[in-house]
């Protein structure tokens, strides 16, 4: 984005998604680099990726290659590790629980959302298939919690 | 010469005893007959057995095979059907000026389409989810759901004018209500939907039948009748089947064709039958039991 507006916060923290689709990625990245904040988004492509990535294990080894992020946004159905247990991983974990986790996921099953709200998701949305819908859930989703509501970055950056 | 003297034996009254409780005993023959006719039944009993284990294996494989059904229709199938729609709409919004009316129109198609294919991937979900849900019964005010119902149907279609005739109040049944309420709705919808009437009329009413104690239940038969274009009879079994529509795309706007299907599945998970009468141009009647107290 070459003209990006002045923003309202100045480093905008680090999203994580997790998404195993490449389109589904690329149709939440377009939207997303269309609002005027410029938000740094980190991408694993399955569960188990996340967990080293959030746990700083394997590749992810050196805290400079793994930063925390200040939201994370999770697909359920991952090939191997699936969304469900990464969310429960997070939300069981002291200082990951701390991070807001966005559930974005083509499951509209009542289970789901159930037990994803009992594991402490703080939010379900269910992937609009309408084209417009979708653009306006992503516009949503990236006003409400990068600009309306505050991340608890700053803490999450002094735990170890 | 001796007397002869005929008289009634005494030998038999000396010989003869009462025995309670006792058989004669069993003779060799007769015990190998008795143990080959054990052997015979413990087979039959062992074989039925057997074939009732392997049906129930049956079953469970089938309800979890089900169940990967679910999971595939919701994720898998709509995955790429989602990327297939999205990535037509990228192409209209970034390459639109490239392309001349007649391709915009082509890239339209698709994306009309795409959502079909979902409405008819959100049918078969739904009524596969159906099929496997516990009912949650409850007691139940039929008048207010059907009140509801209509509500929802007027505020839908407020252009057109319809009349809905409840000769007397619904009775309050033990049913899952959120089914009973769909079920409703989609009979009314359809009465309305397949009506080229100018003047378009739907009747809710039920009779009953038992005196309400455990041998003889009370059961009720809901009718939903209307006036609109009728079903010919060759057609009549046929409405029920899943996606199976009597009509185009472009006529009575539209559908899956799967809201009948499910009316059925309602009225089968609740015990109840259903069924239509229909007249072609007159209109259709149709019909379910549901019992007042349902097995739970």
């Amino acid at each position: 984005m070459s003209e990006a507006p002045v923003t309202s916060i100045e480093n905008p923290p680090l999203l994580l998604v997790i998404e195993d689709s490449n389109e589904d990625f690329e149709a939440f990245q377009r939207y997303v680099e269309r609002s005027p904040m410029t938000i740094p988004i980190y991408r694993c492509v399955d569960g188990d990726e996340a967990l080293a990535f959030l746990y700083r294990t394997g590749r992810y080894a050196d805290p400079q290659s793994a930063p925390r992020p200040g939201l994370i946004l999770l697909d359920l159905n991952l090939p191997g590790t699936d969304g469900r247990e990464v969310l429960r991983k997070i939300k069981q974990d002291e200082t990951l629980k701390l991070v807001p986790v966005v559930v974005f996921t083509t499951s509209n099953n009542p289970k789901d959302i159930e037990a994803c709200y009992r594991c402490g998701v703080n939010s379900y949305i269910v992937k609009p298939m309408d084209f417009n819908r979708l653009k306006h859930s992503i516009q949503i989703l990236i006003d409400y919690w990068f600009d309306t509501t505050v991340l608890p970055t700053s803490v999450i950056e002094q735990c170890p | 010469m001796e007397k002869v003297r005929l008289s009634p034996r005494k030998s038999f009254e000396r010989w003869q005893e009462t025995v309670q409780g006792c058989s004669l005993p069993w003779k060799p023959y007769e015990i190998e007959i008795v143990t080959e006719l054990r052997s015979l039944i413990v087979g039959v009993i062992l074989k039925q057995a057997d074939d009732l284990a392997e049906i129930n294996l049956e079953l469970e494989r089938s309800n979890a095979e089900l169940d990967s059904f679910a999971y595939i229709a919701s994720h898998d199938l709509k995955e790429p059907l989602r990327g297939i729609h999205n990535y037509s709409n990228f192409l209209m919004e970034d390459y639109a000026e490239l392309l001349d009316a007649d391709g915009v129109a082509k890239l339209n198609t698709v994306v009309r389409l795409t959502q079909r294919m979902e409405d008819l991937i959100n049918s078969l979900l739904h009524y596969s989810r159906l099929g496997r849900a516990e009912l949650s019964r409850q007691s139940t005010n039929l008048a207010e759901v059907v009140r509801q119902a209509i509500g929802t149907l007027r505020i839908s279609q407020p252009q057109s004018s319809i009349e809905f005739r409840l000769p007397r109040p619904l009775p309050t049944i033990f049913c899952d209500r959120t089914q009973i309420s769909e079920l409703f709705t989609n009979l009314l919808t359809n009465a309305i939907k397949y009506n080229d009437k100018a003047e378009k009329w739907v009747e809710i009413g039920f009779t009953q039948s038992g005196k309400g104690d455990p041998e003889d239940p009370l059961l009720y038969t809901f009718y939903v009748r209307d006036n609109g274009i009728g079903i010919p009879p060759h057609h009549l079994e046929r409405v029920f089947q899943i996606f199976k529509r009597l009509h185009t795309q472009d006529q009575y706007g539209g559908g899956t064709g799967a809201g009948l299907t499910i009316v059925q599945k309602i009225v089968e998970r609740h015990g109840g039958k259903i069924w239509v009468e229909s007249t072609l141009g007159e209109g259709s009647t149709f019909y379910f039991t549901l019992a007042a107290r349902g097995q739970s």
